[in-house]
């Protein structure tokens, strides 16, 4: 959707046409949707973050002033929606989101490439599975940050506006929370053989 | 000398996109002579591949449920000044007939269809988006339609479709063949809910638009379903009076018609 396309609906909503939102959902219900996956970890509570967060932008869409993109905006109503549910659900409970849903994972983890042998298929969702859990195991401004930027494709200019940070900082959380996944995916036996010759020697410069 | 830590970061950076030239001529001076940052490198490009490939589709339902409930919340607000909503306009245009008995045209407007529209409003779905291009065509014939027939009440009113104003079948055929072969065939009527398309303004729809985008709006009597019209001209909000303009107007297009159809659930 181009950007004019996009603001003359946001403009008609604002006028009062509930129904030019409908498109803005469709446009966007991926990315949300994605990012607010991967931030709880299951997919019933992505899909109650990803409407809420929609509700959100269409109650509050008389805010948005269009210095950043309309996607930015929405994705950082996600982000601050899934910060503040982790937050809620870390005071309830201490399980971890990881474990917790490892089943529910298991189906949500939709691998597009349909040429591939049964067993790549396997592998590839063992992977996923394992690259969920290892971002669930981020703790969530880290993810967020990977995410915003893995996910939804976000410059880091655009995530420091997003997240209120300075570009610096999500510069060194990106790599931080990068390099914390990789060794969580080693650990796991889920990054090839030879990425993982770092464990050996690299142990004294960390 | 720079700890590791910070070609670690550079690492993320030059992968994002976001290091500049000078830092990646340092990153590279940099792995020369650090295993295990050329390591790490490795570790973190095979780590975004992976990344890259955990898409997954959001549920088919969350645009109609993100839709519902903030239909039902209009609707709350609404039914605080239901006074208003009477008095607003509210056009219902029916087109008579299937694809084959498409050249007749009949825009009705009552009550009914004010009690329809809310209901369909509160309780719709959204089913499909496509998109098409369609083929350039000569100039659209304004019809004006007087306010005062809109506002006459219940009774309805036909068109018939003037051959030199739009070839019928293409008209029809332009607009029709958006939806799937079954559909088009159920589709024998349209409705306008949305007030303002009685706002349409008729100096508007003269010359030619580059580019349409419809929000359509139809109602599916085998289904009981409907489907609302909105149209964008230029990306310019343009209504329609009635459902001959429509056709018109997609039977008109030049290249980049972009065609959003909301398929909205109805019962009795």
């Amino acid at each position: 959707m181009d950007r004019e396309l996009e603001n003359r609906l946001i403009k008609r909503v604002l006028k009062g046409d509930t129904e030019a939102f409908s498109a803005l959902v469709m446009e966007y219900q991926s990315p949300v949707y994605n990012l607010a996956l991967r931030m709880m970890g299951n997919r019933e509570d992505a899909e109650d973050i990803a409407q809420e967060s929609f509700i959100k932008a269409y109650n509050s869409l008389s805010s948005f002033k269009g210095t950043a993109s309309f996607q930015s905006w929405l994705l950082r109503i996600v982000t601050n929606t899934c910060l503040d549910e982790l937050r809620k659900s870390k005071n309830r409970r201490t399980v971890s989101l990881s474990v917790e849903n490892e089943d529910e994972q298991t189906e949500q983890l939709d691998i597009a490439d349909t040429s591939l042998s049964p067993d790549e298929l396997l592998d590839r969702k063992l992977t996923a599975e394992s690259v969920q859990r290892g971002i669930a195991a981020l703790s969530p401004e880290f993810r967020a940050v990977l995410l915003l930027r893995e996910i939804n494709g976000l410059s880091y200019d655009e995530i420091g506006k997003t997240l209120g940070l300075e570009e610096g900082t999500v510069k060194s959380r990106i790599a931080r929370a990068r390099k914390r996944l990789c060794e969580f995916l080693i650990r796991d036996g889920n990054i090839p053989e030879r990425y993982s010759s770092i464990k050996k020697n690299g142990g004294d410069n960390r | 000398m720079k700890d590791c830590q910070y070609y670690i970061e550079l690492i993320s950076a030059e992968l994002d996109g976001e290091a500049t030239q000078e830092q990646r001529s340092e990153l590279a001076a940099h792995l020369e002579g650090c295993a295990y940052c050329r390591g790490i490198y490795e570790m973190l490009h095979g780590c975004t591949a992976l990344l890259d490939e955990t898409v997954a589709e959001p549920p088919e339902s969350l645009c109609e449920n993100v839709m519902g409930e903030i239909r039902r919340a209009e609707l709350r607000k609404k039914r605080g000044r239901r006074s208003i909503i009477a008095l607003a306009a509210c056009a219902a245009i029916v087109i008579i007939g299937g694809v084959s008995i498409m050249g007749t045209w009949r825009a009705g407007r009552s009550d009914a269809a004010v009690y329809s529209m809310e209901r369909a409003v509160s309780e719709s779905a959204v089913e499909e988006v496509c998109e098409i291009a369609a083929a350039p065509a000569a100039a659209c014939a304004p019809e004006p339609e007087s306010e005062e027939d809109f506002d006459a009440g219940s009774r309805s009113y036909e068109y018939e479709l003037s051959e030199e104003s739009v070839p019928q079948e293409r008209a029809a055929g332009a607009y029709m063949q958006n939806y799937s072969d079954d559909l088009a065939r159920q589709c024998t009527e349209i409705y306008l809910a949305d007030d303002e398309i009685l706002a349409y303004i008729s100096e508007k729809e003269t010359s030619l638009p580059e580019t349409a985008t419809l929000y359509a709006k139809m109602y599916i009597p085998q289904n009981n379903e409907y489907l609302s019209v909105l149209l964008y001209l230029d990306g310019e909000e343009a209504y329609c009076e009635n459902a001959n303009k429509i056709c018109k107007i997609v039977g008109l297009n030049a290249s980049d018609i972009f065609y959003f159809v909301e398929m909205h659930s109805f019962s009795q």
